[in-house]
């Protein structure tokens, strides 16, 4: 722009002109316009701060939450899920150890240790193992065995708080269990009661047999015949040989 | 103004408040696994018990957990074992005895007597077992 005085050159933020000293009427104009800019930038640039750090105190805080929200979900599903997990890492463990065990239960079914077979066999959850299958009806009689045992023993207890009734309602659980896991089932492998197996159900059988002759009275042939006697008859036969029953 | 403010605290108070007891539920659950996993391990007081109510054969049974679970057998737990073992091979000695099967009668009888010097302080269970089975004596088949 040019000097209304002097025609020299001024430029907007010349106060005065250089060379005739007379005052540029645009500069005023100018420096107003300027201090409106400032003071609209510093409000608007005020404004966008406060709205981001807003934002970030939101963001933060949904974040928190939302991880919070996320470990209780992770802590409920594991809590649900324990039991699966443990048995997972149970049966890899199982796996892993197979011929281990099978060789305790060879040697454990063998020696015609009955009640250790079925305490190892517990104790290590061996029911997960596919390859111990063949145990599967060798361990329910002997687990069921170890029952009888137990319970036919606690009736010889004058000293045992559970009532007999109970006791003997429980011993003819037992030994209903036992009978029927001896008997082959149509979709059974026939592994499963051969060979050693089939020696050891037949000791089983045995066993029971004299346990309940010399401990429930019960009559020899009698108790031979035991197996196949329905539920109701043997336990007519152990309250007689018990002195409950009374024809 | 002042609730909005507080809302945020609170909300992170309570939801801190369920995650703690959510973690303790979930190690609860998993110790609890761990626990079934194990197996139960009968300690020598509830042996000791057990012997009190003459129960022999619920210590013949935490006999055979215990040694499932590879517990290791101090000598308390020996002689309590041995008691287990008596009264095992005492309740067969009978039943065998009477049915007329001596062989297997005299092998349980052979267990029997070898048990008898281990039982240590716990030898008065004899009479006891002897008492329960209606063994009069190692003759009485």
């Amino acid at each position: 722009m040019k000097c209304k005085g002097c025609g020299s050159n001024l430029s907007i933020q010349d106060e005065v002109c250089g060379s005739c000293g007379l005052e540029n009427p645009q500069y005023k104009k100018h420096r107003e316009e300027m201090r409106r800019f400032r003071k609209e930038y510093d409000s608007t640039r005020e404004a966008v701060l406060r709205k981001s750090r807003h934002m970030g105190g939101v963001t933060l805080r949904v974040t928190i939450i939302a991880v919070l929200v996320t470990l209780i979900l992770i802590s409920w599903v594991l809590a649900a899920n324990a039991w699966n997990i443990g048995y997972f890492i149970r049966e890899r463990q199982v796996a892993g150890e197979w011929e281990k065990h099978g060789e305790m239960l060879h040697t454990l079914e063998e020696s015609g240790e009955y009640f250790a077979l079925a305490a190892y066999y517990d104790e290590h959850s061996l029911y997960q193992c596919e390859q111990l299958e063949e145990y599967n009806a060798v361990y329910q009689a002997c687990r069921n065995y170890a029952y009888c045992y137990e319970y036919l023993m606690q009736l010889q207890n004058e000293d045992d708080y559970t009532p007999r009734e109970d006791t003997i309602g429980y011993f003819c659980d037992s030994l209903d269990y036992l009978y029927e896991n001896m008997v082959q089932e149509e979709y059974d492998p026939p592994e499963w009661y051969e060979g050693l197996h089939k020696a050891t159900l037949e000791q089983i059988t045995y066993e029971i047999r004299v346990l309940l002759m010399a401990y429930a009275k019960i009559p020899a042939e009698v108790a031979g015949q035991f197996p196949e006697l329905s539920t109701g008859r043997r336990l007519v036969e152990i309250e007689r040989g018990l002195g409950i029953y009374e024809d | 103004m002042k609730i909005k403010k507080l809302a945020f605290p609170i909300v992170i108070g309570i939801l801190s408040v369920v995650f703690v007891v959510s973690l303790l539920v979930c190690v609860a659950a998993f110790w609890s696994e761990l626990s079934y996993a194990r197996g139960y391990v009968t300690e020598p007081d509830s042996f000791y018990y057990s012997l009190q109510d003459s129960d022999y054969s619920r210590v013949l049974d935490g006999m055979y957990r215990n040694k499932a679970a590879g517990v290791e057998e101090t000598a308390e737990y020996r002689e309590i074992y041995a008691v287990a073992l008596y009264f095992e091979a005492a309740s067969y000695y009978k039943a065998y005895g009477e049915a007329g099967d001596i062989a297997s009668a005299e092998r349980e009888k052979a267990v029997m007597e070898a048990q008898i010097p281990l039982m240590g302080e716990l030898s008065y269970a004899v009479e006891d077992i002897h008492r329960q089975l209606g063994i009069v004596s190692f003759e009485d088949t």
